[in-house]
């Protein structure tokens, strides 16, 4: 599957780039609604997001992650960026009680525990979709955007107004009923990132009982960084229905949680984002 | 092993890339504010207060069948055709689809009928992205792509 660029001008009100390109295994979009972001800034953000995949993905054999899983590589002999978001991860873990953990077990069926301990693959794609998104949103802030989206396959930044002049609109995928969203968010600076067990086939395990995760459709996070955003969203999924009561105690993070049985459940502090909201 | 066998074979990909696309279509030619749909798991769809201003009439209201190149993957070629009355996508059609190897044709089952409720619901939802995941095939998104650039060129002709 080749990677295949699209540009498109300016479609809507004003000058506005965006771009699609087929990166760490899904499409990333990046809309520009500045009117003076030159396209080579652009170039620079896919550039980012290819170093990595080149580096983070698990898929990749060659990857950094794939050579320090193997022991080929230690922990010194990684890039920096690779130390700095694994130092990342493990604040998270700490952070969520073990909910977030880069070294979830994959299944849990023949696994003793102590064999399971012994040496589990280190997989931080938890934090990474969302932290690739962050230091993207970095290189068009530095360039002097202020009206743009970074869009990883829902998980995503947003800054200023989009292409029509307005506040960034988010559909919230319904987790059941794939042709609706579940609700509508109206947002001008966040990051907003969500969890599913629909997303891509995959199931976010529970690390403390190396089953998935039940109880919960989707888990939606918003606050002001995308990659805590994603890495709470995944935690909080993985927390099942509990997940709620602990994404209430965020500080800066509001939340929604869409329960199994169908119950939306919100964070107080989700209400300004709402679309429907006075 | 099943990440790898969804991810490789499937070509199924997370894609707010048709709702982007199909969104700037919808800003370019009709340049509305429509009443956002907010709808419950439960399934019931509502209309927020203050939501009930009509579509702004588009300035300029394209009609036609645009079909979209063939685009191949490796499990076959797929094309899609967009439908537009009065510069809103009425429907989406796969106009072809690998349907030869098991496999294909289990994928193209259910991904085909799902992506082109996306691309309808997508209209409906006036949303600018999509947080949480949609399946889509990223040949369906590139052939819809240009379908849409075909009606757009039409729309800059008119």
């Amino acid at each position: 599957m080749s990677e295949q660029t699209y540009i498109q001008d300016a479609p809507g009100v004003g000058a506005h780039l965006h771009r699609l390109e087929h990166v760490m295994g899904m499409p990333i979009g990046v809309d520009v609604c500045d009117p003076d972001i030159e396209a080579s800034t652009v170039d620079r953000v896919y550039q980012w997001l290819r170093f990595v995949d080149t580096t983070f993905s698990t898929y990749k054999e060659d990857s950094e992650i794939s050579r320090l899983n193997r022991g080929e590589l230690t922990l010194e002999q990684t890039h920096p960026a690779v130390r700095s978001v694994l130092r990342r991860c493990e604040r998270l873990r700490v952070q969520t009680d073990g909910y977030f953990d880069v070294r979830a077990p994959l299944q849990s069926s023949v696994q003793t525990a102590v064999e399971a301990d012994l040496r589990r693959p280190i997989d931080p794609s938890g934090l990474v979709k969302g932290w690739s998104v962050a230091e993207a949103a970095r290189i068009l802030e530095r360039a002097g955007a202020r009206n743009y989206c970074v869009n990883a396959g829902g998980d995503a930044r947003l800054r200023g107004r989009s292409w029509n002049g307005e506040r960034w609109r988010v559909g919230i995928q319904h987790p059941r009923i794939r042709d609706r969203v579940a609700t509508v968010l109206v947002a001008s600076d966040v990051g907003i990132a969500t969890s599913g067990a629909y997303e891509r086939g995959e199931h976010i395990i529970n690390p403390h009982t190396g089953s998935p995760a039940e109880g919960v459709l989707s888990v939606t996070i918003v606050g002001p960084d995308v990659a805590t955003a994603d890495a709470y969203a995944t935690a909080a999924y993985a927390m099942g229905p509990k997940g709620a009561q602990w994404c209430a105690t965020l500080t800066d993070y509001a939340a929604i949680v869409i329960l199994a049985e169908g119950n939306v459940l919100s964070t107080p502090a989700m209400s300004r984002y709402r679309a429907d909201a006075p | 092993m099943r990440r790898k066998l969804v991810a490789s074979a499937v070509a199924v990909v997370v894609v707010v890339a048709v709702l982007v696309l199909v969104l700037h279509h919808q800003q370019k030619i009709q340049r509305s504010s429509t009443p956002v749909h907010v709808s419950s798991p439960g399934g019931t769809t509502s209309t927020p207060s203050g939501g009930s201003t009509p579509p702004t009439p588009a300035t300029s209201k394209v009609s036609g069948v645009f079909t979209g190149p063939a685009v191949e993957m490796e499990y076959g070629p797929v094309q899609v055709a967009i439908d537009v009355q009065g510069g809103k996508i009425t429907d989406v059609k796969a106009m072809q689809y690998p349907v030869d190897r098991p496999r294909s044709q289990f994928i193209n089952s259910q991904a085909v009928p799902l992506l082109r409720s996306e691309v309808l619901q997508a209209q409906s939802a006036n949303v600018n992205l999509i947080s949480g995941a949609t399946f889509t095939s990223e040949a369906f998104a590139r052939s819809l792509q240009a379908a849409i650039e075909q009606e757009q060129k039409k729309v800059a002709t008119h």
